[in-house]
């Protein structure tokens, strides 16, 4: 497994993120996270992408994005922006049953949200403090518990 | 004699369930004194009446105006208030019942639960999921219900029953006899009537059991009834299992629309003869009418409880009955448990032995006839044979999910019977030819044996599997939530899910049985080559009929009717013509 330090990452002049391996070769890449709630600033794959888009084999798994230089880290972190648009919630004002769906108005570190959620199923406890929610438009947000104020804990409980 | 063993061991089974209750002593208290308090104050309104009547409505002397008008304000304030207090007692006694009845539910069910996965094996294939199920979840609410409910019923019952029963013999005793008069009566026909209803419960939850298992088995193996064509089938096994416990449920309906008519009746008859005799002594002054008013109203308030008390018999019946189910599960003792010496083994080496080995399910023929064989360290050691050989049942007595019946099976030279089972199983791996995936994420899938897995152990023995590229593929990567069964993913990616559980244990001893049988040629090459890989300094098993499986191993063994019939390399056997006319015969009944 190649280690952070052996990578760096850049965009050429198209745009395009490419990873220069060892200072030798350079493919175009793309970061996807291995864990993405449980340990999103862990262990990420560079995966080669082809000219059409297509994901390619692994080039490279790195244990820690603190392990690139700082450019590298800060073009992989607005790449993973990019792919996993993942909205915190950080307290749940109401949450309302109705008979098609369930409306909840939250406030998130994007701002204040109203969103509606069309399945109990797509609200999916991925650890005991984490949840994750897709809204009827497909938008994922996520809520770790463990930081809710007790208000909206209770709101919580019954729908996780 | 048998009867009063019978009464016994049921009267056993409820004072075991009280044990449950112990550590809620406190509360328990606090209950009984609220609902105690709750049932007196119902009683209040009735007595009431006799004021109201006799003092404010119809006086049997005359009473100033002003003082019949303050007794009606100084009656209905009392009346507001008896109903505020009362309703706020009952409620809060309400609430701690149901709290103090999930408590005792929570300690039941993890009893049950905890004790059903320590059983063997063999228990669980001798019982049905349905009936198990049952066992847990249906049986154990009921006696949660029984003690939080049906009891503090029979409690408050009792307390109306003593309480009106003093009250009315103050008034008139001769009414009240007329009123105790049917008690006898409820009570015979209580006795008569309960047996039959406790068999015929019994029956009715066997009935519901049957047809759990009937759901359970179909959606289990939804893919069979659909290949086959069979949902009509499925419909007619349920609608069959349906109508037999709805026949039961009517039974019991049957009876108790027997019953409870035969007590009203004669309830009512009393009833009747109470307005006669109290009638007659209103007509000759010897009872005013606000005392016949509270006879009359205690009257109804005073049956309840007697019926209350009279059917708590069906109902201990039914209780019982539940908890001879519960406690004969836990009383199960598991068929394969530690030694009380048992050996805590830090690392095996995998030398893996059996001497004689014998091995018969219950009192059926033996599955496995004397067995002798040795593996070493590094060696793949492929088992083939007919079905039905004892190919499976050889794997599994390493892993001591059953014992054997005779002979020993050893590993690096110790019994597995002398060696802690957790410590046994924790170094042993067993790739399956049904993969059992759980609902999870696809991380907590692979580190289901060792929950304490760092990311990085459980990337690697994803990347060992051959399964780490296509979860980097999965919407959520590791992350990924699977269903029940691993749905959404193919057998062969399931099956690579399952393989990189087992080797996250890195175990010395790999097991697998018929892995590569529901999988496609990728993943049959990809496990084969991590076969290979593995089998440096560790023992491995290839269970399977398929040559290409048994080409990368060093030794195999044909196995037909429990005994070893050939045994040698893979080309010696095939030169011999032992395999080959071996899986010859096994490729032609499969393609048959």
């Amino acid at each position: 497994m190649l280690t952070g330090e052996k990578i760096s990452i850049y965009r050429d002049t198209s745009g395009i993120l490419k990873a220069k391996i060892e200072g030798g070769e350079e493919y175009p890449v793309r970061p996807i996270r291995c864990f993405p709630f449980t340990g999103a600033g862990q262990y990420l794959g560079l995966f080669k992408i082809e000219s059409d888009g297509t994901i390619n084999e692994e080039i490279a798994l790195i244990s820690d994005l603190k392990k690139l230089d700082e450019n590298s880290q800060k073009l992989i972190a607005e790449e993973l922006n990019k792919t996993y648009p993942l909205t915190q919630i950080t307290k749940i004002h109401s949450i309302k049953q109705t008979t098609k769906a369930i409306k909840w108005h939250v406030d998130t570190d994007k701002g204040e949200r109203r969103f509606e959620v069309k399945e109990q199923r797509d609200i999916c406890v991925i650890q005991p403090n984490l949840i994750v929610i897709k809204d009827s438009e497909g938008i994922r947000y996520q809520i770790n518990s463990a930081k809710l104020d007790p208000k909206s804990l209770a709101l919580l409980e019954i729908y996780t | 004699m048998k009867n009063n063993s019978e009464r016994f061991k049921k009267i056993k089974f409820i004072l075991r369930l009280f044990g449950y209750c112990r550590s809620y002593k406190s509360y328990i208290i606090i209950i009984f004194v609220l609902t105690g308090l709750a049932t007196l104050l119902s009683l209040v309104p009735t007595y009431m009446m006799k004021p109201l009547t006799d003092r404010v409505f119809a006086p049997p002397e005359p009473i100033p105006i002003e003082d019949r008008l303050w007794t009606l304000h100084l009656l209905v304030i009392l009346f507001v208030l008896v109903h505020v207090v009362g309703t706020t007692v009952s409620s809060i006694s309400g609430y701690y019942k149901e709290w103090l009845g999930e408590k005792i539910g929570i300690n039941l069910r993890h009893a049950v639960y905890g004790h059903l996965q320590k059983l063997s094996l063999k228990f669980f294939n001798l019982e049905k999921v349905g009936e198990l199920h049952s066992r847990v979840c249906y049986d154990t609410m009921s006696l949660q219900y029984f003690i939080v409910f049906e009891l503090m019923e029979l409690f408050m019952d009792l307390i109306m029953f003593v309480g009106i029963g003093i009250i009315l013999c103050y008034f008139n005793w001769r009414i009240t006899i007329l009123l105790l008069m049917p008690v006898p009566l409820i009570i015979l026909l209580s006795n008569t009537f309960g047996e039959k209803l406790i068999f015929t419960y019994r029956r009715l939850y066997q009935k519901i059991a049957n047809m759990d298992s009937v759901v359970f088995n179909a959606i289990k193996g939804i893919i069979v009834v659909k290949t086959n064509v069979a949902e009509e089938r499925e419909l007619v096994r349920f609608d069959q299992s349906d109508m037999a416990s709805a026949t039961e449920k009517l039974h019991c309906t049957k009876l108790s629309s027997l019953f409870m008519p035969s007590i009203g009746f004669i309830i009512y008859l009393c009833g009747i003869l109470v307005y006669w005799l109290g009638g007659y002594k209103v007509v000759r002054g010897e009872l005013t009418l606000g005392e016949m008013m509270v006879f009359i109203g205690y009257m109804w308030q005073f049956y309840g409880p007697v019926s209350g008390i009279n059917s708590i018999y069906a109902r201990y019946q039914n209780t019982a009955a539940a908890a001879e189910r519960v406690f004969k599960l836990l009383d199960t003792e598991p068929e394969i448990q530690n030694a009380q010496d048992a050996i805590d083994l830090a690392r095996l080496q995998g030398n893996v032995r059996f001497d004689n080995v014998k091995f018969a399910y219950g009192d059926q023929k033996n599955v496995l006839e004397g067995i002798n064989l040795e593996v070493k360290p590094g060696e793949i050691l492929g088992v083939t044979g007919p079905s039905g050989a004892g190919k499976s049942t050889l794997a599994y007595l390493i892993c001591r999910l059953y014992d054997a019946s005779a002979g020993s099976v050893s590993v690096d030279g110790y019994d597995v019977r002398s060696l802690k089972i957790e410590s046994l199983l924790n170094q042993i791996g067993l790739v399956l030819q049904e993969t059992i995936l759980f609902y999870g994420t696809v991380a907590e899938n692979i580190a289901y044996g060792k929950p304490e897995a760092s990311k990085m152990e459980i990337i690697s023995a994803a990347k060992a599997a051959g399964a780490h590229d296509f979860i980097m593929r999965l919407s959520d990567a590791y992350d990924t939530l699977l269903g029940e069964g691993g749905v959404g993913l193919s057998g062969g990616e399931r099956q690579r899910i399952s393989i990189a559980r087992v080797l996250l244990k890195d175990p010395k001893i790999i097991i697998f049985d018929e892995a590569t049988a529901s999988v496609d040629l990728a993943t049959q090459t990809i496990i084969q080559a991590t076969i290979k890989r593995l089998s440096k300094g560790r023992t491995i098993f290839v269970i399977s009929h398929h040559s290409d499986m048994l080409k990368i191993t060093d030794r195999v063994l044909i196995l037909d009717r429990g005994k070893i019939i050939e045994s040698g390399t893979y080309d010696d056997l095939s030169k011999s013509g032992g395999l080959s006319t071996h899986l010859l015969k096994e490729n032609n009944s499969e393609e048959i």
